[in-house]
């Protein structure tokens, strides 16, 4: 036995203890695959654990067991990796994620216009509240009104729209607002 | 005993997973012994065990692609070898007429020579050889190296704990085990072919 040959087979030793630092495993994974001394090497070690623990009594394996496993799955379609899978799931995700953002765009678009609506209302109510004084047949009511009324249009296509958009949570915040009675 | 993280099998199964079919047979070295031991407690029938443990190992295998590690692969793999088991278990008990042909030629052996002993298979009896020679090589060992293999196999102590209980390095603990696990394969290889 060269000592390159020992140096494997102590290597595999702390592989069989999780002693062996993570990043060597898979060369010496590699080498085992490869070299059939090597890989016998593993089953025996393996087999003296099994013993040792059955305390010798324990039914084991037969010579050929592991011999007929691999030619069985040689015969096998090679399987799919997980990681296959992933992308289909992570594009799905993403088109959810896009849409999710569309909706918010939305929402961020009409209430962008709406605040420019309202502060055209608003600077109206304080123009007449400023002028109150000198006409007297724009009433500070009316103008409340209009605002309110525009204002609880923008509540519901909010709320029309937040839930398209999922934001399910802020609904009842809204209803809250949009049914608050005048003071 | 510590919980050790089987980072050897973690690594087999992302090589099977990736199409590498040659790094299911380390996995199958690893656990045939534990996984027939485990079926033949079911079955009680050491021919049965073999083709049971086949089957789980194939079951596996083709299984692999949804195997996401969120337990161990011995426990994930166990739990398909009890399943398997149970299912034999449970398609033989709707075979009466065989256990009964069965009971029927059992009973015209007398004596010790059982009906399982005539049919055991000749790698069944070199198994049993096999483990007698082990138990041999390890009753010969000497002391420190018997005492470290056994912390580390029987109990499940790791190499850090070997070396308390010991009350030597861990670099001596992990030489130990080696020169243990040589001595043994020495006795060993040459029934293994």
């Amino acid at each position: 036995m060269t000592d390159q040959d020992k140096e494997s087979r102590m290597r595999i030793s702390m592989l069989m203890d999780s002693d062996l630092d993570g990043r060597d495993n898979p060369r010496l994974i590699d080498t085992m695959l490869t070299d059939a001394e090597l890989k016998a090497t593993w089953a025996r070690y393996n087999l003296m654990g099994d013993v040792m623990r059955s305390a010798g009594n324990g039914l084991l394996a037969d010579m050929d067991f592991a011999a007929r496993v691999s030619l069985a799955i040689t015969q096998e379609p090679t399987v799919l990796a997980p990681k296959a899978l992933r992308p289909a799931i992570s594009a799905r995700s993403s088109i959810v994620t896009l849409g999710l953002a569309a909706s918010l765009a939305l929402v961020a678009v009409i209430v962008g216009k709406s605040v420019n609506d309202h502060s055209d209302v608003f600077q109206t109510a304080a123009n007449s509240q400023a002028g109150a004084g000198q006409v007297a047949s724009v009433a500070p009511d009316q103008v409340d009104n209009q605002a309110d009324s525009q204002f609880n249009d923008y509540l519901v296509m909010h709320n029309e729209t937040a839930y398209m958009a999922g934001s399910a949570a802020m609904l009842p915040y809204v209803r809250v607002v949009g049914s608050r009675p005048n003071n | 005993m510590t919980a050790m993280v089987e980072v050897i099998d973690e690594e087999l199964v992302r090589r099977v997973q990736k199409g590498e079919k040659k790094a299911f047979d380390l996995l199958v070295l690893k656990y045939q012994n534990r996984i027939i031991q485990l079926i033949n407690r079911y079955v009680r029938d050491p021919h049965e065990a073999q083709d049971i443990a086949q089957e789980t190992f194939i079951k596996a295998y083709r299984a692999m692609a949804s195997f996401r590690g969120d337990s161990a692969f011995y426990t994930w793999i166990y739990r398909i070898a009890i399943n398997t088991a149970k299912n034999h278990i449970a398609a033989r008990s709707r075979r009466p007429t065989d256990d009964e042909i069965e009971m029927e030629v059992a009973e015209q052996f007398e004596g010790e020579n059982s009906l399982r002993d005539q049919e055991t298979p000749e790698g069944i009896l070199l198994s049993e050889e096999l483990g007698r020679t082990i138990q041999l090589a390890l009753d010969e060992l000497p002391g420190e190296l018997r005492t470290a293999i056994t912390l580390r196999e029987m109990d499940g102590l790791s190499y850090d704990e070997i070396a308390e209980v010991m009350e030597c390095p861990v670099g001596t603990v992990r030489s130990r085990i080696f020169r243990a696990r040589e001595a043994i394969d020495k006795k060993i290889k040459s029934l293994t072919g």
